[in-house]
């Protein structure tokens, strides 16, 4: 089964309305306590003021506790239209003086304390509010606490909780409208650029390598400049191998040319001894045709190897010799291999043999091809530590430029003054993967006296 | 609890049981209106086949209930309705609960505003939950005490006896008239005893709050030795026979009809100061039909019923909470007082408290009829 493929702003905006909605339940729960505990807080007050005028309203006629309700008591209540409201006067020795005789009330908390106590019951069908507060009345030996008690029903409360609730959240709902509005505005804003990049590139015909012109903001633009740098080095490649392909295939052209033209001169020859030379031309322009393809070849070939075998170990030496043996004869002569009276006398490495052969063949081959009059100078050394072996395949030809020595070991590079010489741009590249890819380096020197030093440096094997 | 203490005690007890019972009975000096105090039941049948019957308990006269009635009866042919007879005080008493062996009402009826705010307050009453109709806002409580009726406090008097100059066009008046010759009024004044009128009782708190002339004006009653009444119809009555000749703290609804019978009698709108209280309807918690109940409180206060409201008391409530230009032209009257309105709210219940109402009662009466 595929996983649905994942959305970053659906993913934001889902996140960021679960949170919201989740603080919203939270602020709810946090404003409505709150509500509920303001309104209380005002209507206690009112409902002591109510107590207390009727408290104040006590007297003592004739020896017994009587109280003329005030006007005031009731008035004050009533401002709360809806309200509905129950009272109790009642004497040190609980007996009703005036008012609901089975209104419920507070017990006094201590003598000292003298503030009004607030509690919540059910009465007349309704919950209620009671606010009690005492009233100590001297009047002789019954002399005690006289307790008012009003209470009054929760409309009014639930009206101003109610309204405070209201108030207070749908600033809080809009904000978080105004957020989610914001967040789903701004991911689509963000987006925009990669939109418009995508645009660009799907209108795009294929060889259109050149640098993208949609504008974007700075956070996109280190992306864009990486495509843009992509694309050129790919147009650089594209161009070099198109350069490639035009200088091989001239070359392939000559030698086929010359093969052919041979041929038919050779076909009609009867001397032996010219058929000979003929023959002779014919081969040399065949090896070179097939050096060229052999190197096109071994690139694709040692790319493929260094991939799928592994390193195994083998004499360095022995790859050596075995590729001199293979240069025609004439060059085996010309390559001459220094002294290798050293601490160690053998030359263990880790590489794909097949890389190895070709590295080894193909600095053979370029300083063989470079400097075609002199003799080749190669060394074989373990370093003094022992920890690596150097290879260096000196010759006396025209050597190369610092500022092109670099590039010359890219694919395709050649050196710049060497146009005339046949090649496919590709051999330095290749000994310097197969370097590379058994652990160590290609560099190239001035050779002191003029001339070129290719040097190889591999991890000796333990 | 000492022995003088528990005598106290037990003599404010009797007292309370007294006035109580009092309340209960009606007025040993009332020539009682036999109507109200034998709570007189008066059927009106439906007009097409009785599918249901509204049973209402009024202190409103039959004569001024029975349009409102067959008014309803006409939007609403199916329903029988029952009208029970009550004065203010009884009426209140049955539908907070004290033990009675009549049926629980639908409607209760009353114009005594206080005593029905305090059925409402202690929960004996259910919300109507109808459209308010534009009442005025003194007029309506906790959508379940409506007003539907404008009934001002008048002084009506004998045109035969008191002529244009001497006619107390104020309480000021009054009190100047009966200062200067107690001897000519004596026992000719009458007024409400407000120990058993509901609707008395309203009046005279209601103008003791207000005025700083109410205690004058009870001790000039006093001294002329006035005539305490259970009910407006008994001192209309008292007037028409010529008993008395200037009735104080009258329902103008009542006076009304009755100056249409009594050409001899007029009514005077007080210039000082208008109390006007408001006919009352709630629907008790107990009510077997809450349902009619809300039909009926609809009707009422709709269009139609406001007309027969008007027809039948005087006025309805419709409009006059912002002028008094229709009170002034009712009761023609040059330039009637301030208007001077009942709360219909908690602080209706101050002066139904036991012990206050008992001392103002008692403080009212020892001024009055000493």
């Amino acid at each position: 089964m595929q996983r649905p493929q994942t959305s970053i702003k659906r993913d934001i905006l889902l996140g960021a309305i679960s949170l919201l909605a989740i603080l919203g339940v939270g602020l709810f729960l946090y404003v409505r306590n709150f509500s509920l505990n303001a309104a209380d807080t005002a209507f206690d007050r009112v409902l002591a003021a109510s107590a207390f005028s009727i408290a104040d309203s006590i007297r003592v006629d004739d020896g017994n506790l009587t109280v003329e309700l005030p006007l005031a008591s009731l008035e004050i209540l009533g401002a709360a239209r809806e309200t509905r409201a129950f009272y109790a006067v009642r004497a040190p020795d609980h007996s009703l003086i005036t008012g609901y005789a089975d209104l419920p009330d507070a017990a006094k908390a201590n003598e000292l304390d003298r503030s009004p106590a607030f509690s919540d019951a059910v009465y007349s069908g309704a919950q209620v509010r009671i606010g009690t507060v005492w009233r100590y009345i001297d009047f002789g030996e019954k002399s005690g606490w006289v307790n008012v008690s009003v209470a009054e029903t929760r409309e009014a409360r639930s009206q101003l909780a109610s309204d405070i609730l209201k108030n207070s959240l749908a600033p809080m709902m809009l904000a978080g409208l105004v957020i989610c509005l914001l967040i789903s505005k701004g991911l689509n804003r963000a987006w925009a650029p990669l939109v418009a990049l995508e645009a660009e590139l799907t209108e795009r015909a294929p060889g259109d390598l050149t640098s993208i012109r949609t504008p974007v903001p700075k956070e996109v633009t280190s992306l864009v400049s990486s495509l843009n740098g992509f694309m050129q080095r790919l147009d650089g490649v594209l161009n070099t191998l198109r350069g490639i392909a035009v200088d091989t295939t001239h070359d392939m052209r000559t030698r086929l040319a010359s093969i052919r033209a041979l041929a038919e001169v050779a076909a009609t020859e009867p001397d032996p001894g010219l058929l000979r030379s003929y023959a002779g031309r014919i081969l040399a322009n065949a090896v070179d045709a097939t050096r060229i393809v052999n190197q096109l070849l071994a690139d694709a070939a040692i790319a493929h190897h260094i991939e799928t075998s592994g390193n195994p170990r083998c004499d360095f030496l022995e790859l050596y010799l075995e590729a001199v043996e293979r240069l025609p004869t004439e060059n085996v002569q010309r390559c001459r291999l220094a002294d290798l009276s050293t601490a160690h006398d053998d030359f263990p490495v880790s590489g794909a043999p097949f890389a190895l052969r070709e590295l080894i063949d193909n600095l053979l081959d370029n300083a063989l091809k470079y400097a075609p009059d002199g003799t080749i100078d190669v060394d074989l050394r373990t370093s003094v530590d022992g920890s690596t072996i150097e290879f260096d395949v000196a010759d006396r030809g025209p050597g190369i430029p610092d500022k092109d020595k670099s590039r010359v070991l890219e694919r395709f590079q050649r050196g710049s003054e060497q146009d005339h010489v046949a090649g496919s741009g590709l051999g330095l590249n290749i000994a310097k993967n197969a370097a590379v890819s058994a652990g160590g380096n290609l560099a190239l020197l001035d050779r002191p006296g003029g001339g070129l030093v290719a040097r190889v440096t591999l991890p000796r094997s333990p | 609890m000492t022995p003088r203490h528990s005598g106290l005690q037990a003599r404010r007890l009797a007292l309370l049981v007294a006035l109580g019972a009092a309340l209960l009975l009606g007025s040993l000096d009332c020539r009682a209106d036999q109507s109200k105090s034998t709570n007189e039941l008066k059927s009106f049948a439906a007009p097409a086949s009785a599918a249901a019957s509204l049973l209402i308990h009024g202190t409103a006269d039959i004569a001024a209930m029975a349009p409102v009635i067959e008014g309803f009866q006409k939007e609403h042919p199916d329903i029988e309705v029952q009208y029970r007879l009550y004065e203010t005080l009884p009426l209140y008493q049955e539908a907070a609960g004290l033990p009675n062996d009549k049926s629980a009402a639908d409607l209760l009826i009353s114009s005594a505003m206080d005593l029905q705010v305090k059925l409402a307050n202690d929960g004996h009453v259910q919300p109507a939950a109808i459209a308010k109709r534009g009442l005025p806002s003194w007029a309506v409580w906790r959508d379940e005490i409506f007003g539907f009726t404008v009934e001002p406090a008048v002084i009506v008097y004998n045109k035969d006896v008191l002529d244009g100059n001497e006619v107390p066009k104020s309480h000021q008046d009054l009190i100047r008239l009966l200062e200067r010759s107690p001897e000519r009024f004596r026992r000719k004044i009458a007024t409400y005893d407000i120990g058993v009128s509901g609707v008395g009782y309203l009046f005279a708190t209601t103008e003791s709050t207000l005025s700083a002339n109410f205690w004058r004006l009870a001790h000039a009653l006093g001294v002329a030795k006035a005539k305490l009444f259970c009910c407006t119809q008994d001192m209309l009555d008292s007037l028409g026979r010529g008993d008395t000749l200037i009735a104080y703290d009258v329902l103008g609804s009542y006076a009304l009809r009755q100056v249409q019978r009594h050409p001899n009698l007029g009514i005077v709108l007080p210039e000082d100061y208008v109390t006007v209280v408001s006919r009352t309807i709630v629907i008790p918690r107990r009510a077997q039909h809450p349902a009619l109940a809300r039909t009926f409180v609809d009707y009422v206060l709709s269009e139609a019923g406001q007309a027969v409201v008007a027809e039948g008391f005087g006025l309805s409530i419709a409009g006059v909470g912002t002028d008094r230009e229709q009170l002034k032209t009712r009761y023609v009257a040059e330039k009637p007082g301030l208007l001077n309105f009942p709360t219909l709210g908690l602080p209706a219940l101050a002066y139904l408290d036991l012990v206050k109402r008992e001392q103002f009662v008692r403080t009212w009466r020892q001024i009055v009829s000493p």
